[in-house]
């Protein structure tokens, strides 16, 4: 096997892990995993976001995700900051879902901002946007102009497809096909997500904690994994070289972060 | 060929100094004109010529700059002027080689003497924006010599950073009002992280999913095989895969560009809702390729097509024909300023090595360079003709000459051949003759500066 260090740019040869549960062992040996049952239809959900390739163990990020039923299907409330370099961005949306096993997209309203190295919003980075998808396609509504597009098949969020997974039952296993809608913007086609079974991870204090695997290809997406408890809660998923994982204190962990910089700033 | 003048070490500082009192002072031909059009310049990292769907690759689902490619021309012989990322930035933004810019390899700035396209343009009337990665010398900066930068950005995390690139480039569209032109760079990082899948691809556990990817994976290149005949002063990076790994290593590599298609289609979609598309000259290209496979090579800074070869289309409607793929003229990273200054009505800033590609893509018969040159970061040369292709690289007895009619993989080094010697000598003229030409930056030891947040 090739284990060389390849890239010629100084600085950053050295191995970078990703993509799988053996890579994302250390961020698992601290993890505290929740406990207790779990409602499928009605949760709220916090997770930190980590770069394998840079920041080893430290929060690049939180994303909280809030699910609701509404009739004939499901409405999902997402707040995402990602911490980058020198500034980085907001995101909120409310997404509302059919009632089918995919949680397929019906309409939203996303309100994205990036914000400099003090976290004030920079006015001209908004985009608020507001789409809904229908037998005719997707359409699209930023700043008061119209955008459509064709496509065909289920079209799913990649937020409410982890309420889908949450609900679907434990013998189910796909293949399920559908385009992602990325970012509420983004259409990439051609995506099959399938279960590969249970898996075994080891967290906290040595314990072993059972899981189920999915795994989502397509266009535009690496290998995407998604890992549930017994209860069938996401507690994180792995996709290129960011990963999610299940934590209650996500936002406070990020906006002590932001607050260093602050401080580093003045 | 080019009109170029021979300068000496000594005039060099002379024009330097001159070009730096210059700027205010630069001279705009139909100075305010309201037609003066605005620029998107769309910049990738790591994106071959050939990883393109409208180009060809059966492979990838790009219809984002496949909708460049039809809207505008593209230049299939465009070579980038050094493959890797911070000297060939380094050209595109000022005109130079790198080897005048002073940045010959990653992590160092452009010398302060030379403009880059946002100082020259913002000194012309152009509000100048740029979004994403810099990389000269820090992947992403905070100042930008003139630019106004848009936040956010990280070093070589283009999958999650892109996203905020084209989302601070889509928004700023949107703000925009009418008045001045301006020039906004979105620079986007993947497919760049093929270079973190790579290292990561160590490990067994991470080839698992190859077993289960549903239909068949991207055959191996033509140029799979190569000629062990090479430079030993050459980068080349050769992984010891399995044929269904390779395979597989391709499949990824254009995932990973997909994922910048939809971005650049997130950009292109606000540049046309917002009113801007059509008074906005969109220029499309990348740092430098990608292995691939070919050669059984991986990453860059080699001289081979895969890596030194680029995408570069241009389109405007109404000022640029639409659906021309140009394999007639040679065209270089290096190019790209001198264009956009024409087009903004800008005489160019001194020493410019790069021509303005406006008559190519206006359809003007113009008398157009017969070769075209690259430099790599370990001090390899290249000269490209019509025929053939010469590589060299420093401190190395080993030259490689590929006779580009019967061979364009670049598969048998034809340069120890007696019935090459006259082209292989030739070609040594053509680069001695190109390199003489070159204002050179002075060796400035120490100089790398790169900073806290990278390192």
């Amino acid at each position: 096997m090739y284990t060389a260090q390849l890239n010629p740019e100084r600085g950053t040869n050295r191995d970078l892990p990703y993509g799988t549960l053996e890579a994302f062992q250390p961020f698992l040996d601290p993890f505290e995993p929740p406990q207790g049952s779990f409602d499928a239809s009605t949760w709220k959900h916090s997770f930190s976001l980590y770069l394998f390739a840079q920041d080893k163990l430290g929060s690049r990020g939180c994303l909280d995700i809030e699910r609701r039923p509404a009739r004939d299907g499901s409405v999902f409330n997402i707040d995402s900051k990602i911490v980058h370099l020198f500034g980085g961005i907001d995101l909120k949306a409310e997404i509302v879902c059919r009632g089918d096993e995919l949680a397929t997209l019906r309409s939203w309203r996303a309100d994205s901002v990036l914000f400099d190295d003090d976290g004030k919003a920079v006015s001209t980075t908004r985009v608020i946007s507001t789409g809904r998808v229908s037998e005719a396609g997707i359409e699209w509504t930023h700043a008061g102009r119209k955008r459509s597009a064709r496509v065909s098949g289920p079209v799913v969020a990649p937020w409410s497809l982890l309420g889908a997974l949450q609900r679907l039952p434990a013998g189910a296993g796909g293949p399920f096909k559908f385009t992602l809608l990325d970012d509420l913007e983004m259409i990439k086609p051609a995506q099959r997500i399938i279960g590969i079974g249970p898996q075994t991870a080891k967290v906290a204090r040595g314990a072993k904690l059972a899981l189920r695997c999915w795994e989502q290809t397509g266009n535009g997406i690496l290998p995407t994994h998604y890992w549930q408890d017994s209860q069938g809660r996401v507690l994180f998923w792995i996709a290129g070289q960011r990963a999610y994982l299940y934590d209650a204190d996500a936002r406070q962990k990020i906006q002590s972060i932001e607050a260093g910089r602050k401080r580093r700033n003045k | 060929m080019s009109a170029q003048s021979k300068l000496t070490r000594r005039q060099f500082a002379g024009t330097a100094a001159l070009g730096s009192l210059a700027w205010g002072a630069s001279q705009l031909s139909g100075a305010a004109a309201p037609t003066r059009p605005s620029f998107l310049v769309v910049i990738t990292d790591q994106l071959s010529m050939d990883a393109i769907a409208a180009h060809g690759c059966p492979d990838v689902r790009t219809p984002n700059i496949d909708r460049l490619v039809h809207a505008g021309v593209s230049f299939r012989e465009s070579y980038s002027a050094n493959p890797v990322c911070g000297p060939a930035r380094s050209s595109i933004w000022t005109g130079r080689m790198p080897s005048e810019t002073g940045v010959n390899t990653n992590d160092f700035p452009i010398l302060s003497t030379v403009p880059n396209i946002g100082q020259w343009l913002g000194e012309n009337g152009y509000e100048t924006v740029y979004a994403g990665k810099w990389h000269l010398p820090d992947t992403v900066s905070k100042l930008i010599p003139g630019f106004t930068v848009l936040p956010g950005g990280m070093g070589g995390q283009g999958h999650l950073s892109d996203a905020a690139v084209s989302s601070a480039c889509q928004g700023w569209l949107h703000a925009r009002r009418p008045g001045s032109p301006f020039l906004l760079i979105a620079s986007l990082l993947q497919p760049h992280d093929i270079c973190a899948w790579i290292s990561s691809h160590s490990r067994d556990a991470e080839w698992e999913p190859m077993a289960r990817i549903e239909g068949p994976l991207p055959e191996l290149p033509v140029n799979f095989r190569y000629d062990p005949r090479e430079p030993k002063g050459a980068i080349l990076p050769r992984p010891k895969w399995s044929e269904q790994q390779w395979r597989y290593f391709r499949w990824s590599y254009y995932r990973h560009v997909e994922m910048v298609d939809a971005e650049i289609g997130r950009i292109l979609d606000a540049l046309e809702d917002a009113g801007h598309a059509k008074n906005t000259v969109v220029v499309f290209t990348a740092d430098h390729g990608e292995g691939s496979g070919h050669h059984q090579l991986v990453l860059k800074n080699f001289l081979y097509d895969d890596a030194a070869k680029v995408p570069l289309i241009v389109s405007c409607p109404g000022r640029i024909p639409s659906g021309i793929q140009d394999t007639a003229h040679f065209a270089s990273g290096t190019d790209i300023a001198p264009t956009i200054f024409d087009y903004a009505g800008v005489k160019s800033p001194p020493n410019v090595v790069g021509r303005s590609l406006r008559p190519l893509l206006e359809g003007k018969r113009v008398e157009w360079r017969d070769f075209v040159a690259a430099e790599a970061a370990n001090g390899g040369r290249m000269i490209r003709t019509a025929n053939y292709k010469y590589i060299v690289y420093p401190n190395d007895p080993v030259e490689q000459l590929f006779d580009w009619k019967k061979d364009p993989g670049e598969t048998r080094n034809v340069a120890g051949e007696s019935s090459y010697a006259s082209a292989l000598r030739d070609h040594r003229g053509l680069l001695q003759e190109w390199t003489s030409r070159l204002i050179v930056a002075p060796a400035v030891p120490g100089k790398k500066t790169k900073s806290k947040s990278e390192s």
